[in-house]
């Protein structure tokens, strides 16, 4: 390949989605007469189209760099220009931004390619798939912009994205309800980001990631930067549904899943891991901040867990689990392995997208239904949705072989035996484990097995829903094969077993574990977490099968429906708001604002009614008035003149 | 000192300006005005600008001022009642002020105007003018040398005005 | 006092009989007669700087506003026609409406 087209490969694929988008968006509805009548076949085609070419380009950018290259660079315009600010819309693929971009094409595909069937009864259809490839091109954007300025424009573009398609069903007061949750929790936390930019500007002069990372060490201002740090952490709590900003997630579920699957489980939600991978310079200078950065993500996998046993809705359980997995994923970011979290990232975006779809097949061929009450022996009638859920659960639980196994693992291990590790967080972790093992029989229990309830038989959807789920199994079923331990690799004599880490090496920083100071060897780390998991599984499917929060009033209270956080955003931030503006508006805007436009309009009035009276069209009036004027200025002048 | 021509004619236009004003029909408002236009032309001449003398004589006493005539003839308004109101305040207004800034005019005259206070004088004094060829040689010199341009846009405004004024008087079709 | 300080006081003195004619008077041909007046003073002061500068500029710009002033009043004297048409009077307290 000639080295231009190398060098434009970012930018093609970049573009491709937007375009994917222009189609579905405009050029689709005008030709089939309003986007009501427009055919999912059609704008489904489309869009699935533009994302596989997109992904096409993506795995051809993966063997560029593999081969020779770095990086690959595209120049594109200079945006801002002034004094020393220069901001260009440079796009830059390195090795993580190419390993996320692929995750973010492939899955994307399949996902386009599943919403044709999943959204074929929809009306007006090009709107949703227009949404989606927005989506796809501003999580493209985010990661392949080489400064943070562009990072936030796709930031910003992946929550709009998410806003329009939470509420795609906006005639239902609930899904705009929640779409609006999700846009404004989401701004507070870009209210951190946007503020982290700015002090690093101030402090870097530049925004360019490489320029920053080269600026960063012979600057003295710790202090500045760490606050730039906590800021950004911040943002990303709100991004990536952390504690205590991950309220908007399971109401996200509002929207339909696919988008559930794609944004809110695959991509969007790992934008926080992937800035603190990109950014890792920074956030490594203040170890404080990464310890608060691990025991958040610890918490927030413990109460997702928590979370995710109270929900009898199959989406809000896959909400909850995704919201403590990407807990797993802080804590290993927090204890300083970055390249663990993205390994983590890769095989989370396998097996949540295929349970997500999988939930979506479920609900689909439940005709709408996503109570697990009413679900039950849908296992015979969905075989293939089946195997495939089963596949993806095994994943998750992490049983030996299945990619969750691998990561999830790994991610145990380091919180033991890196330097910032301890028991606290590697306990914290294996009970998010164990919680996730119970809570995932006991979806699939509910689901699946059992007498079927409420006289719903389901029927296995159409093949086109089902070829994804498919190869999202096989994805999540091997996928952890890219990064086996080193232990194990040696038994096969292979050097370099762990792959994921050999490609992130020269850009992602990761803490070494020295074998001997490891409290543990993975190995038994391994054991310990198969060994928990296995029991959560055993737990949940006798147990805890039909684990109920309704009948305790106080846990329901916590757990169920309202559950607590929201409880206390509503009586601690919401409820003062509310307070003050009503006091403003009955003193401040009624009695004081109120009046002055009152005042003013009747001093217009007042003057108007004696102002009009000179004009009345009489010029010798109008005259007079010149002299008048004309004389005073010479009056003025003389006197100058002559005193 | 004061040429008696001058001081002379200086009273006639001062007193037929004043007519023009205050006269109650227009027509002998316009014959005042015709006298005094030619009055003016006298001070012209004998302040030696004798092509603008010719011109006052020709355009203003000749053209504009039949034009008037015309025009009054046209409208014929014989009315004849005084439309001047001097009782009321306006009217009071008005003397106050044009007589105040025609005394701070001339005030001012008197105080500045000598000599002394003037820029440096040029050189086409009335002997130099003599010299090539008398005032209405100097001034189309000068008409047609440095300010040749203005002149083309002037005789583009008289074609303009002409336009204007045509359409403008034409009776409308309705 | 010199004859150039007589003739700008005449100057002023026929500039401000043009603008209180301007002022006082109704009848809209007198009023523009008026604007000739003021016309004529500011000629007349030009004439008469010209002469004591010994310079021919005054004299150029007195010659481009005769021609301005007879430009102006054919103009002036057309509308006149045309209101007098509309209004049946030329006086400026018959015709303080714009609209017909």
């Amino acid at each position: 390949m000639n080295p231009t087209v190398a060098s434009s490969l970012p930018f093609l694929i970049l573009i491709v989605p937007l375009i994917g988008f222009f189609l579905n968006g405009v050029v689709i509805p005008l030709a089939s007469g309003g986007i009501t009548k427009t055919k999912p076949t059609i704008s489904g085609g489309i869009a699935t189209f533009a994302m596989a070419v997109s992904f096409v380009l993506a795995v051809q950018a993966f063997f560029q760099l593999s081969s020779n290259s770095t990086a690959l660079e595209y120049t594109g315009f200079r945006w801002i220009d002034f004094g020393n600010l220069s901001i260009s819309l440079n796009l830059r693929i390195d090795r993580l931004s190419s390993l996320m971009t692929m995750i973010i094409t492939g899955i994307g595909t399949l996902i386009h390619f599943y919403s044709i069937s999943y959204m074929s009864h929809e009306k007006g259809v090009a709107r949703f798939f227009a949404y989606l490839n927005l989506f796809c091109f501003a999580m493209l954007l985010l990661v392949l912009s080489d400064n943070l300025l562009f990072l936030f424009f796709g930031w910003e573009g992946v929550g709009l994205c998410s806003y329009l398609l939470i509420s795609y069903w906006y005639e239902e007061e609930a899904n705009a309800d929640a779409a609006r949750k999700a846009f404004l929790v989401n701004r507070i936390g870009d209210l951190g980001f946007v503020l982290g930019m700015c002090v690093l500007y101030v402090q870097l002069g530049t925004l360019n990631f490489a320029e920053m990372m080269a600026r960063i060490s012979p600057t003295a201002a710790i202090g500045l930067l760490s606050l730039a740090g906590v800021l950004l952490f911040f943002a990303s709590t709100g991004k990536s549904a952390q504690f205590p900003l991950y309220v908007w997630l399971p109401d996200a579920m509002a929207g339909p899943t696919p988008v559930s699957a794609l944004i809110h489980a695959a991509t969007m939600v790992t934008a926080g891991v992937y800035l603190f991978a990109r950014m890792a310079f920074l956030f490594e200078l203040s170890p404080e901040l990464m310890t608060i950065v691990s025991y958040t993500g610890a918490l927030t996998a413990l109460l997702g867990g928590i979370l995710a046993l109270a929900q009898t809705d199959i989406k809000k359980v896959l909400a909850y689990s995704t919201v403590s997995q990407l807990g797993f994923m802080f804590l290993a970011l927090g204890v300083g392995a970055y390249q663990t979290a993205v390994f983590h990232l890769m095989t989370h975006a396998f097996f949540k997208a295929l349970l997500f779809l999988g939930a979506g097949s479920v609900i689909h061929g439940c005709d709408g239904e996503q109570d697990m009450r009413k679900m039950g022996g849908l296992a015979k009638s969905m075989p293939i949705t089946f195997v495939t859920m089963l596949l993806g659960s095994a994943a998750i639980v992490g049983l030996p072989i299945f990619s969750g196994f691998f990561s999830k693992d790994e991610i145990l291990y380091m919180a033991l035996g890196a330097p910032r590790g301890n028991w606290i967080l590697f306990g914290a972790g294996l009970v998010a484990a164990f919680l996730t093992g119970v809570y995932t029989i006991r979806m699939l229990t509910q689901t699946f097995w059992g007498p079927s309830k409420a006289g719903i038989h389901g029927h296995e959807s159409a093949w086109i829903m089902t070829l994804p789920l498919v190869i999202l199994a096989v994805l999540a079923t091997f996928g952890g094969f890219l990064g086996i331990p080193h232990e194990i690799g040696t038994w096969f004599g292979v050097e370099h077993s762990h792959l994921l880490n050999a490609w992130l090496d020269p850009v992602v920083q990761q803490v070494n574990v020295a074998g001997e100071s490891a409290p543990l060897p993975e190995l038994a780390v391994s054991g310990i977490a198969v060994a928990v998991a296995i029991f959560g599984l055993i737990a949940g499917r006798t147990f805890l099968k039909n684990i109920s929060f309704e009948n305790s009033p106080l846990l329901s209270r916590l757990f169920v429906g309202q559950h607590f956080m929201d409880t206390f955003y509503a009586s601690w931030v919401v409820a003062p708001l509310y307070w003050m503006s009503r006091h403003i508006i009955q003193t401040f805007e009624s009695g004081f604002m109120g009046n002055i436009g009152g005042w003013i309009g009747v001093g217009s009035t007042w003057s108007g009614e004696r102002l009009r009276l000179t004009q009345s069209g009489d010029i010798q009036l109008s005259m007079l008035s010149i002299v008048t004027g004309l004389a005073f200025v010479v009056g003025i002048l003389i006197i100058w003149v002559a005193v | 000192m004061v040429e008696p021509v001058v001081a002379i004619l200086a009273v006639v236009v001062a007193v037929l300006a004043t007519l023009t004003v205050f006269s109650r029909s227009p027509i002998s408002s316009a014959f005042c005005l015709v006298i005094m236009m030619v009055g003016l032309a006298g001070i012209y001449g004998v302040s030696g600008a004798h092509f603008i003398a010719a011109l006052q004589a020709i355009v203003y006493a000749g053209a504009i001022m039949v034009l008037f005539v015309f025009s009054i003839m046209l409208l014929n308004m014989n009315d004849e009642t005084s439309e001047i109101r001097f009782k009321t305040w306006k009217a009071f207004v008005a003397v106050l002020f044009s007589g105040g800034l025609c005394v701070a005019m001339a005030w001012v005259f008197i105080q500045w105007g000598s000599e002394t206070h003037l820029p440096t004088p040029g050189t086409m004094t009335l002997e130099q003018i003599r010299l090539v060829g008398g005032n209405v040689v100097a001034v189309s010199g000068q008409l047609f040398s440095n300010a040749y341009i203005q002149f083309e846009f002037i005789s583009l405004l008289l074609l303009v005005a002409i336009a204007s004024a045509l359409v403008l008087a034409k009776r409308k079709v309705d | 006092m010199s004859t150039a300080t007589l003739l700008h006081i005449l100057s002023a003195y026929l500039f401000c009989m043009g603008m209180l004619g301007l002022i006082l008077r109704r009848n809209t041909i007198v009023m523009l007669m008026s604007i000739e007046l003021m016309l004529n003073a500011v000629n007349l002061s030009f004439v008469t700087f010209a002469r004591e500068l010994a310079q021919l500029n005054g004299q150029v710009q007195v010659f481009f506003i005769i021609t301005i002033a007879a430009a102006e009043s054919a103009v002036g004297l057309s509308i006149l026609i045309n209101v007098y048409r509309s209004f049946g009077s030329i006086k400026t307290d018959h015709t303080t409406v714009m609209r017909s």
